[in-house]
């Protein structure tokens, strides 16, 4: 398996609260591949940006990680201290927010984010080296990659002058300077409308073909994930309950929960006189059912579900899923 | 009954908060020691005694007595207690006419907001004791008019903050619902505005009280304020300047009486700001 | 039980009743070239360069809703779809037009007199955990608007909270519980109980569900139809949706940079739309990887500080022409009850 560039063994994720670790993401086993885009869907609280943050080491002080593994091309990524970590993070391993104006200085023009990129990605190899010689050549040829023609005009201009498509656009551009081998995005067009929300879904379409990296999506919108990924991993109140290949998923969820939520996010699709509603709400992370976590809004829900927490379960075809109607794994 | 809540959950965070902690602490216990320790005392603070005049402090007088030989301790329980009372009433009236002033401002706003507001920042731009030296002068001396004295100085300080908070708590929807429901516009405020905004002015009023209890004392030092024999603590601290040579406890152990107190509502206050603020705070619930 | 049903009962009849007052082919609510603009860049700045300038963000607006009608508006942030939401609550003065509620026009009414219309019109945020005053049990934000409107002799202000947190599908254990000790999904339900508490006869919701979680957002939806259908409430739908819109609205107003660029029926909208914004809004549906490529929008949004003549569309128009440069298109109405603003129309 050398085409896998991220691999999670048993991740934990908590934050330290008066004094105990309230959990977030608990046990979480994921492989992102090269050239693969893997969608990590949740609702708020399932954990799925905790995990994103995990992995890139961006979360507050009070936060608590533990993993079995972590491996990032056969770098353990657990090992590295800060120093280094640095060093990798904006380099090899990449992100992309939901809020792009954050990751702006305001008082500095696009054509000073885009020299600064250039300039530190022109250590890394020969190749940059040069790029980062004609930095504004490579800037301007690069904005055009993701989809901004005038590219000379646009690094004239400072952050509050371009629109949220534009700034998002600007900011995938200086991440991709360093040719990152993996790319996390959280939820990148939350914040832009419709249209322009399709456009930035497009350009991400067009670069995971282009390039050779690895990319986690995080998003809660399934018709997203359908268009995107080529695989879904289904995270619940900070577990993952169901991962497999999009199609299969879409066509046949396994999960209760999946079913839910493919239901919920495609009934509107059609002209439909009611929606399927999931019932209840979700867990607050300081107080889980027993079992099963979503045992209390399943409508197959049987005793044993709340024994314990179902095992992952492999059903054939890359698929595994967190349910008892699946077996005991 | 909301209130209740939040001073319960209030008091749940605070043994996590040192500073607050120690203020909570020092501030009780001034507190107990002016309401109830003067009657403990068996002395009269006014009395006077010529046959121990001066006396350094001892297991009778621990604090020694004066140059009329009255205790030192007794006057300073009874001057401590002169002394919060006159600044908290000052503050007291300081808080609520500046609030009322600030909640009107932001809610009204237009001319009133313009108005008040200009107001507000003339009487910023005196330094805060001059302020108050000049309003006693205009106003006269004696206990009533350091209270006011006081609430004068403190108007502008909660009317700034009561209306910069209003005018953010105004635009939230729970209170545009409560327009919508048809509220009147004193009842918006009092019930949905003012609830919203009490805690930064309790920490205002709580670092305000210790600031006073200095005005109080400057003034009362100066002759402007309290009028001997009512005994305050600048009024002892007067005294006692004019003898410090030969009773230097009385000066000394009465300043840091003061600065005790004082010590305690800063700590206080500022481990308050602390819990208070949103920022600050660990969310509990997220 | 017998008791739920009876006093469920006597609500419906007073709906109804009220319906009935006035006369039914007034439209409920009935706005006319509607004007809300905001002064931008206040203070000294503005006043040292050429005074203060204006964002018109909504701009020259008309439209009915009718009785137990659900209209959607549908558009971008920055469209000014909540800003007309709140102008028709009065909670924004309006800079001109009018807005009539039952045949009074209310745009100018002072506080006092206002009050007896508040109860007929009332909202629903979009943030359920804001719009609840954090210092309020759930009872206190219910009990105010039975006591103030004096909705019912005060020994049945209990029962009355109760039913209405029934009607909104909460249990009334969650009486004295805080805004903060509720999930987002039980905040928005008890906004609705709020607002129904007062029987309105419009309701204007304002994206209820954008801040809700996936799972939770089909309940939430489907308690406003419920309710809509079973007390026949007029409702106007913020949304930048166009597929909830679709599922809750009779009818749906597209809304572009503060114009209202095409209203309809659903069902008209959804098969034969006419504006190209609408165009390329619809073109954004659907979960399948073809359409990704269906939304092709050339060029940047309007700028609403700097372009103040021609069509607002004009800068991401496929179908352009020079004349759409002289001023925004006037409304026409094309067919019964579909409206459009666009010179070009007949091309589509």
């Amino acid at each position: 398996m050398s085409d896998v560039t991220l691999t999670l063994r048993n991740l934990s994720t908590g934050f330290k609260m008066g004094g105990r670790v309230m959990n977030v993401v608990r046990e979480v086993d994921l492989e992102v591949r090269k050239g693969e885009m893997l969608g990590l869907i949740g609702e708020s609280g399932s954990g799925k940006t905790v995990t994103g943050m995990s992995i890139l080491r961006l979360l507050p002080e009070n936060a608590v990680t533990e993993a079995d593994t972590l491996d990032f091309l056969g770098i353990d990524l657990l090992k590295l201290s800060t120093e280094q970590f640095r060093e990798m993070r904006g380099t090899r391993l990449a992100m992309v927010f939901q809020d792009p104006v954050g990751a702006f200085n305001p008082a500095k023009k696009i054509s000073w984010h885009l020299k600064q990129v250039f300039e530190r990605a022109g250590t890394k190899s020969p190749a940059h080296a040069e790029r980062a010689k004609n930095w504004r050549a490579s800037a301007i040829k690069l904005l055009a990659d993701v989809g901004i023609p005038h590219g000379a005009n646009v690094m004239r201009q400072y952050p509050h002058q371009l629109s949220g498509g534009m700034l998002q656009r600007t900011l995938i551009a200086l991440v991709l300077v360093f040719e990152p081998e993996l790319i996390v995005a959280d939820e990148p067009t939350t914040n832009l409308d419709n249209i322009v929300e399709r456009q930035i879904l497009r350009l991400f379409r067009d670069l995971q073909k282009r390039l050779d990296c690895a990319f986690l999506y995080v998003t809660h919108d399934m018709t997203i994930a359908a268009v995107l990924c080529d695989r879904i991993a289904v995270m619940y109140a900070g577990s993952i309950v169901e991962i497999g290949p999009t199609k299969q998923i879409f066509a046949d969820p396994k999960h209760p929960y999946t079913q839910g939520l493919l239901a919920s996010a495609l009934a509107l699709d059609t002209k439909t006189e009611r929606l399927q509603e999931i019932p209840g709400e979700l867990p607050s992370p300081g107080k889980l059912p027993p079992g099963c976590l979503f045992e209390p809004r399943c409508k197959f829900a049987k005793p044993e579900c709340r024994a314990k927490e179902p095992a992952m379960v492999d059903v054939g075809g890359e698929r595994h899923v967190r349910c008892v109607l699946y077996g005991h794994g | 009954m909301a209130t209740l809540a939040t001073l319960k959950g209030l008091g749940r965070e605070l043994r996590h908060n040192r500073v607050a902690l120690g203020g909570f602490a020092i501030t009780s216990f001034v507190l107990v020691a002016i309401v109830i320790g003067p009657s403990f005392s068996p002395y009269d603070p006014t009395l006077m005694d010529f046959t121990a005049i001066l006396q350094p402090p001892s297991w009778a007088h621990p604090f020694g007595t004066n140059s009329f030989g009255i205790d030192v301790l007794t006057r300073v329980l009874y001057g401590a207690r002169n002394s919060f009372m006159i600044s908290f009433a000052g503050v007291s009236l300081g808080a609520i006419v500046g609030t009322l002033i600030g909640m009107t401002s932001a809610y009204m706003g237009k001319l009133f907001d313009a108005v008040a507001m200009r107001l507000v920042d003339l009487l910023f731009a005196f330094p805060i004791f001059v302020l108050a030296l000049m309003l006693m002068l205009i106003l006269g001396f004696g206990v009533q008019n350091v209270i006011v004295a006081i609430a004068l100085v403190y108007i502008p300080n909660f009317a700034r903050m009561a209306r910069n908070t209003t005018m953010v708590v105004k635009s939230e929807p729970y209170v545009q619902a409560a327009q919508v429901m048809g509220q009147p516009r004193l009842r918006i405020m009092v019930r949905e505005i003012l609830p919203n905004i009490a805690a930064p002015l309790f920490v205002q009023f709580t670092v305000g009280l210790a600031f006073a209890i200095i005005i109080e004392a400057g003034l009362s030092f100066i002759g402007l304020g309290v009028q001997p024999p009512t005994p305050s603590l600048g009024v002892m601290m007067a005294d006692g300047k004019d003898y410090f040579h030969r009773g230097p406890w009385v000066l000394t152990l009465t300043g840091l009486a003061l600065m005790f107190a004082i010590l305690g509502l800063n700590l206080l206050g500022d481990g308050l700001r602390d819990l208070l603020d949103p920022r600050l705070r660990r969310r509990s619930a997220a | 039980m017998w008791e739920e049903s009876a006093t469920s009962a006597a609500f419906c009849m007073a709906m109804v009743e009220k319906a009935a007052q006035v006369d039914k082919n007034t439209p409920l609510l009935s706005v006319r070239e509607l004007l809300v603009r905001f002064k931008l860049g206040d203070g000294l700045a503005a006043a040292l360069s050429r005074g203060p300038s204006y964002l018109k963000a909504v701009d020259e607006v008309s439209f009915d809703v009718g009785r137990g009608e659900v209209l959607g508006l549908v558009g971008e942030s920055g469209s000014g779809k909540t800003t007309i939401g709140k102008a028709i609550l009065r909670l924004y003065e309006p800079q001109s037009g009018s807005i009539v509620v039952n045949g009074v026009d209310i745009t100018r009414m002072g506080d006092r007199a206002l009050k007896h219309y508040r109860r007929d019109l009332q909202m629903v945020f979009q943030d359920p955990l804001s719009s609840l005053n954090p210092r309020h049990t759930v009872r206190t934000s219910l009990r105010t608007p039975l006591l103030l409107h004096k909705i019912c002799p005060s020994s049945e202000v209990e029962q009355r909270i109760d039913e209405a947190l029934t009607r909104a599908g909460l249990s009334p254990v969650f009486k004295p519980r805080y805004p903060h000790e509720l999930s987002g999904g039980q905040l928005q339900r008890v906004a609705i109980a709020r607002a129904l508490t007062m029987s309105p006869g419009l309701v204007v919701a304002d994206e209820p569900v954008s801040k809700l979680d996936v799972s939770v957002r089909a309940q939430i939806l489907n308690l406003f139809k419920d309710l809509q259908a079973k007390f026949g409430i007029s409702i106007i739908f913020i949304t930048h949706d166009l597929r909830v819109a679709r599922y809750l609205c009779h009818r749906i107003g597209v809304m572009y940079f503060g114009k209202l660029v095409e209203i309809a029926s659903v069902e008209e909208l959804f098969t034969a739309p006419k504006h190209p914004y609408t165009k390329a809004l619809l073109g954004t549906l659907g979960a399948e990887g073809e359409n990704l490529d269906g939304a092709q929008v050339a060029g940047e949004a309007f700028n609403p500080a700097a372009d103040t003549t021609g069509c607002r569309y004009y800068a991401r128009c496929p179908m352009r022409v020079d004349h759409c440069k002289t001023a925004h298109p006037p409304t026409e109405t094309i067919k019964p009850g579909h409206d459009i603003a666009c010179y070009e129309w007949r091309r589509s």
